[in-house]
């Protein structure tokens, strides 16, 4: 490419006030944590049918209307007692403000922002704070307006509904309903929590790992019906249907408790942890299925099941 | 770095940006997506939380913009839309002007970077993708997802705009 005079005085100008620009830390754990909650908003809005959606962007308009354009404002915890949501739209910055955010921003947990948003237009500091947040509270108030088509398309209609994101202040901390709540702990051991990357041939991670000794038993999430498989990269693998249709996977086991079309109670033993399939140790690889469709992030369900 | 390394470099390093794990995408592009939105909105604060949020967007659908031919540049273009309805849902709440243009102190070039604040946002996020992040026309179309001619008239406008600005001024 050949740049003219003015072209190349663009990209020195252009160039040099980016070094200029202050450098805010890195929040990838934050922003992960946020990009979690919104694929598991997405995905609970997807599975869900008819009423119970519609109930639900009902609550999500009500939150909106309470919390961000009515006079309520969201430092008020007034738009619904249910909820603890704050607004990720705060202020940012407008004016000659200094921003503030915290170079301790690596290490903490939640995108999080505190200033009231509608009060400090020019003035304030944007304080764009990262609290702590407990890994078992989660948001509600499901955006299940949340598209999943084209992801270009996703903003630009409805910021309110997009922008929502937790912070639980401290003295406020609910626990809300998770998409799929699990009656039973599957299985106790090491948790990896690597749902939705990318693994080795490009296979996408769609549950997440327990990592235990050979011989660690599993159990039932919820009571239903069992289908044993034997072959392939889950290898010795349980899938339990759920009376709602809920489908949840236990693979890489070493042996099985119970019988192929068996109906078993939550809580029932299925067999034990092995390595059987595509895995290099003992390990569970434990699936969330909601209504027998795509898999979400089954970390928090599992976390909170097993205590 | 410097800032003739930093010109020189930033292309390349963005759009070979393609790693699998979403981690390293993070590394490898916030920097450039967060400098360049801070480029185009003029408000390094609001390009902050926008890279961040469109980052965790990318997070969310990551099977799928993981083979999206130039993830930093779906990640620019949902930031700078993310940001714009941010811009305008102010803007309608409070009622007033929201003022764009946010301090961009000791810049090198004063003249010229005043002469771009005056571009609109739509024309100025052409020039920086271009310019700053040095893509060529066909990925700064691909990145905004509008047409190659409208990539090249968008950027012929804008440099005709500053060629006569910055004559007019002396």
């Amino acid at each position: 490419m050949s740049f003219d005079r003015l072209e190349r005085r663009l990209v020195r100008a252009l160039g040099e006030t980016a070094t200029g620009l202050p450098a805010p830390a890195g929040r990838l754990d934050a922003v992960i944590t946020h990009g979690t909650r919104r694929r598991r908003w997405a995905r609970a809005g997807a599975a869900m049918s008819g009423l119970a959606a519609a109930s639900v962007i009902a609550v999500a308009s009500a939150w909106a209307v309470g919390a961000g354009i009515g006079p309520a404002g969201p430092s008020d915890g007034a738009g619904s007692p249910a909820l603890t949501e704050t607004t990720l739209d705060h202020e940012p910055s407008v004016g000659t403000a200094p921003p503030t955010t915290s170079p301790t921003g690596e290490s903490d947990v939640a995108v999080g922002t505190s200033p009231p948003a509608d009060s400090s237009v020019g003035t304030a500091p944007p304080t764009t704070s990262l609290t702590g947040e407990s890994d078992v509270v989660v948001g509600t108030s499901p955006p299940a307006t949340s598209p999943t088509g084209d992801p270009g398309e996703t903003v630009g209609t409805a910021p309110r509904d997009d922008s929502a994101t937790t912070t639980a202040p401290p003295t406020t901390t609910t626990t809300l309903a998770l998409p799929v709540p699990l009656a039973a702990c599957p299985a106790y051991g090491e948790l990896t929590d690597d749902f939705g990357v990318v693994g080795d041939g490009n296979r996408i991670h769609e549950g997440i790992d327990v990592i235990a000794p050979k011989g660690t038993p599993v159990w039932a999430a919820d009571g239903g019906t069992v289908t044993l498989r034997t072959s392939g990269p889950n290898g010795n693998a349980v899938y339990l249907t759920a009376a709602d249709g809920n489908v949840f996977v236990y693979a890489h086991l070493h042996d099985f408790a119970v019988a192929d079309g068996a109906a078993v109670g939550a809580g029932d033993r299925l067999g034990t942890i092995g390595e059987s399939g595509l895995v290099d140790r003992p390990q569970l690889h434990f699936e969330i299925r909601p209504g027998g469709g795509e898999a979400i992030g089954p970390y928090l369900a599992v976390t909170a099941a097993c205590g | 770095m410097t800032a003739t390394e930093h010109a020189a470099e930033p292309v390349q390093r963005v759009v070979r940006a393609h790693p699998a794990r979403f981690e390293d995408f993070y590394r490898a592009a916030r920097p450039d997506v967060y400098r360049a939105l801070a480029l185009t909105l003029r408000n390094h604060a609001l390009a902050a939380e926008a890279a961040d949020e469109a980052m965790a967007r990318a997070y969310q659908r990551w099977r799928t913009v993981c083979r999206h031919r130039n993830p930093a540049g779906w990640t620019y273009r949902v930031a700078l839309n993310w940001a714009r309805s941010w811009l305008r849902k102010h803007h309608r709440e409070v009622g007033g002007d929201l003022p764009e243009v946010v301090a961009l102190d000791a810049v090198p070039d004063p003249e010229l970077i005043a002469a771009l604040g005056r571009l609109s946002v739509k024309v100025r996020a052409v020039v920086v993708l271009r310019y700053f992040l040095q893509w060529s026309q066909e990925e700064v179309a691909e990145a905004l997802d509008i047409p190659l001619g409208t990539v090249k008239s968008r950027t012929g406008h804008a440099l005709a705009q500053l060629r006569r600005e910055l004559e007019g001024s002396r």
